[in-house]
């Protein structure tokens, strides 16, 4: 009788501990944007790779094979790379000129207008930070750039982005 | 500020560098520790492969191709094929290196005496290289660049570097003082505008434009129509904003190499760049001969080829920027390792460009008198064809034996002996013996700028000039 009711006893605890609900885990991920962080940029972008990526952040669609190749032959055929940059950085940003290649593309240089910029300074620096250096401004370059537009009322947001492009970080990834 | 502006400010700052002897990045107070023979130095390097026998040699079809194809129609067929080089009667037959139909008509001579009779003539250097970058690198630095790596830079310093680091940067050294033309951006050629060696290097390079492309078809597209800044209220600007966020990279990433040209001397390059791409091509060609009544006619052989317009610009260049010192690089004769006829025809026009560079310097107010000109081819060709042939059924030529290493200098200008003929002393086998090596090029133009001393003691560059050995 004694040894009945332990095995009992022991069918049922081990049926306790045996038989345990399964239970379904489900795994989600948090919304979050990567950044690279300046210290982290240390390739130089070849020729091809700068023409690429400002065609990209200026008008929001990529260029053609065919014109990042020829474009990228002009780049090389000029020997101050800082002059080669500023002169295709005036034609791309010349897209009302019927003569550009902007123009004859169709291409428009997607940018806020002065007083949309002005109107949020943060938001434009933070948003400009983010497309050409695919990172955020620190608090100091925020200020910085606050005090700046602010006490220079001349300055668009097409020269913005045009410092911004022949920048040093903007020619590493 | 505008051209006029740059010029007179420039104007002021040499004066001042006369006035307050201006500290050199070097350390040294003055610029030059020698007298200059002259304020200007052009640099051709008729490069492409030259062959010795078809060039000075003048040996025409005779040697390259009656030796191998026994036509008796070429039979002692020699002539010079470039008068304004070298004095010599053209070939009396089979005349295909001119323009025209079938390029039948030679281009007429630009001078009225060849080169040769206004200077010096190196008859047998050495090139040390049968390559072309290798050649043009060995040209360019005096060096014989053992290591050297093709798709790199010149490992060691470059003239154009000795010139910015050892004169005025103000003034004679200022970065759109000294420039490289190339005819081309294939073959690395933008890669010599400066060299690897610390202490050198971009912030000492030349500016460089391959005109064939930054004012062709596509630097057109893409460059003519630039939007038109102001050089101080918008530049002035970006180039603020610009410094600001250099500064912030600076503390944690690197900086990119600069040639150093002033925002005026960038100014005044875009300025240039405008006026090319506002004048037509026609224009500026307009003093180049080309054969009438030829449109439509596809035998027809242009005068203009992409030698002949290189160097049309850069006349252009030396115009606006009268620069201290100018290189190009004409390289239209590689034809060769395929077609001898289009390779004579280029040999034509390397020979004409110079003609017009020649005429221009000798009719310019800044140049005349006053500038020394240097041609050289960077290499020679095979003693050998290969087993390629043209429409002609002439064979064609590489460059890879000891032919390939054979070239010839020609030098003029003030202080330059006239109408001198430096032969070689004989030969050691079959071999001539060369008088003159093209690494001495590097060292002449340092002399004729008043910088020898400092280049000898830089201690990269062949230590003999050509001058040395008059």
């Amino acid at each position: 009788m004694k040894h009945t009711a332990f095995l009992l006893l022991l069918v049922l605890l081990l049926g306790i501990t045996s038989c345990k609900k399964e239970y379904i885990y489900r795994y989600g991920v948090d919304d979050l944007t990567a950044t690279n962080n300046s210290a982290q940029k240390g390739k130089l972008k070849t020729p091809e790779q700068y023409i690429a990526i400002l065609h990209i952040n200026l008008y929001n669609i990529p260029m053609s094979s065919n014109d990042m190749y020829r474009l990228g032959q002009v780049y090389q055929s000029i020997g101050d790379k800082e002059v080669a940059q500023e002169q295709i950085l005036s034609n791309f940003m010349n897209d009302d000129n019927p003569d550009s290649y902007a123009h004859q593309k169709g291409y428009v240089v997607v940018k806020p207008t002065n007083a949309q910029m002005r109107s949020n300074i943060e938001d434009f620096i933070t948003d400009t930070y983010n497309r050409f250096y695919l990172r955020y401004p620190t608090q100091a370059e925020l200020e910085w750039w606050r005090q700046y537009l602010n006490a220079h009322t001349n300055v668009t947001p097409e020269m913005v982005f045009f410092s911004f492009a022949i920048s040093n970080e903007y020619q590493y990834y | 500020m505008n051209r006029r502006e740059f010029i007179k400010n420039a104007a002021l700052a040499a004066t001042g560098s006369i006035v307050a002897p201006y500290i050199l990045p070097s350390g040294r107070l003055f610029a030059q520790t020698g007298s200059q023979l002259a304020q200007h130095v052009v640099l051709v390097m008729c490069a492409g492969g030259i062959r010795h026998q078809e060039s000075i040699g003048q040996r025409y079809l005779f040697d390259a191709q009656y030796t191998y194809t026994e036509d008796p129609d070429l039979l002692n067929l020699t002539g010079n094929i470039m008068p304004n080089l070298f004095v010599g009667d053209a070939p009396a037959d089979k005349i295909v290196y001119g323009s025209g139909s079938n390029g039948q008509t030679p281009i007429a001579p630009i001078l009225g005496q060849p080169m040769q009779m206004q200077g010096t003539v190196f008859t047998e250097a050495t090139a040390g290289s049968a390559s072309h970058y290798i050649g043009l690198s060995q040209m360019l630095s005096g060096n014989l660049l053992s290591k050297q790596g093709l798709k790199m830079k010149p490992l060691t310093p470059t003239i154009f570097e000795y010139v910015r680091r050892f004169m005025n940067p103000q003034s004679e050294g200022a970065a759109t003082k000294v420039w490289f033309i190339g005819n081309t951006i294939g073959n690395s050629v933008p890669l010599l505008n400066y060299g690897l060696e610390a202490n050198y290097g971009a912030k000492y390079g030349a500016n460089f434009f391959a005109p064939t492309v930054t004012f062709g078809e596509h630097g057109r597209r893409f460059l003519a129509a630039a939007k038109n800044y102001h050089p101080e209220e918008d530049f002035g600007r970006m180039y603020e904003m610009r410094n600001f966020l250099n500064n912030s990279f600076l503390t944690t990433g690197g900086i990119l190499e600069s040639l150093g040209n002033t925002p005026e001397e960038k100014y005044d390059i875009k300025q240039f760049m405008k006026k090319m791409f506002d004048a037509d091509f026609e224009t500026i060609m307009q003093f180049v001969p080309e054969n009438p009544n030829q449109a439509g006619n596809p035998e027809n052989v242009p005068v203009i080829n992409r030698d002949v317009s290189a160097l049309v610009y850069a006349t252009e260049v030396m115009d606006y920027f009268e620069p201290t010192l100018i290189a190009l690089n004409l390289d239209g004769a590689d034809s060769c390792h395929s077609n001898f006829t289009s390779y004579l025809q280029a040999l034509h026009r390397q020979d004409y460009a110079v003609g017009y560079l020649w005429n221009f310097i000798q009719n310019h107010p800044v140049f005349k008198d006053n500038t020394i000109m240097i041609v050289a081819p960077e290499c020679g060709r095979n003693e050998f064809p290969n087993a390629l042939k043209d429409n002609n059924d002439w064979y064609a030529y590489d460059h890879s034996d000891w032919n390939a290493a054979r070239t010839w200098i020609v030098m003029a200008g003030p202080n330059v002996p006239q109408n001198l003929l430096l032969q070689s002393p004989g030969n050691n086998g079959n071999q001539p013996i060369p008088v003159a090596r093209n690494t001495q090029i590097t060292l002449t133009i340092a002399e004729i700028l008043g910088i020898k001393q400092d280049v000898i003691n830089a201690g990269f560059a062949d230590n003999q000039s050509l001058f040395d050995i008059l």
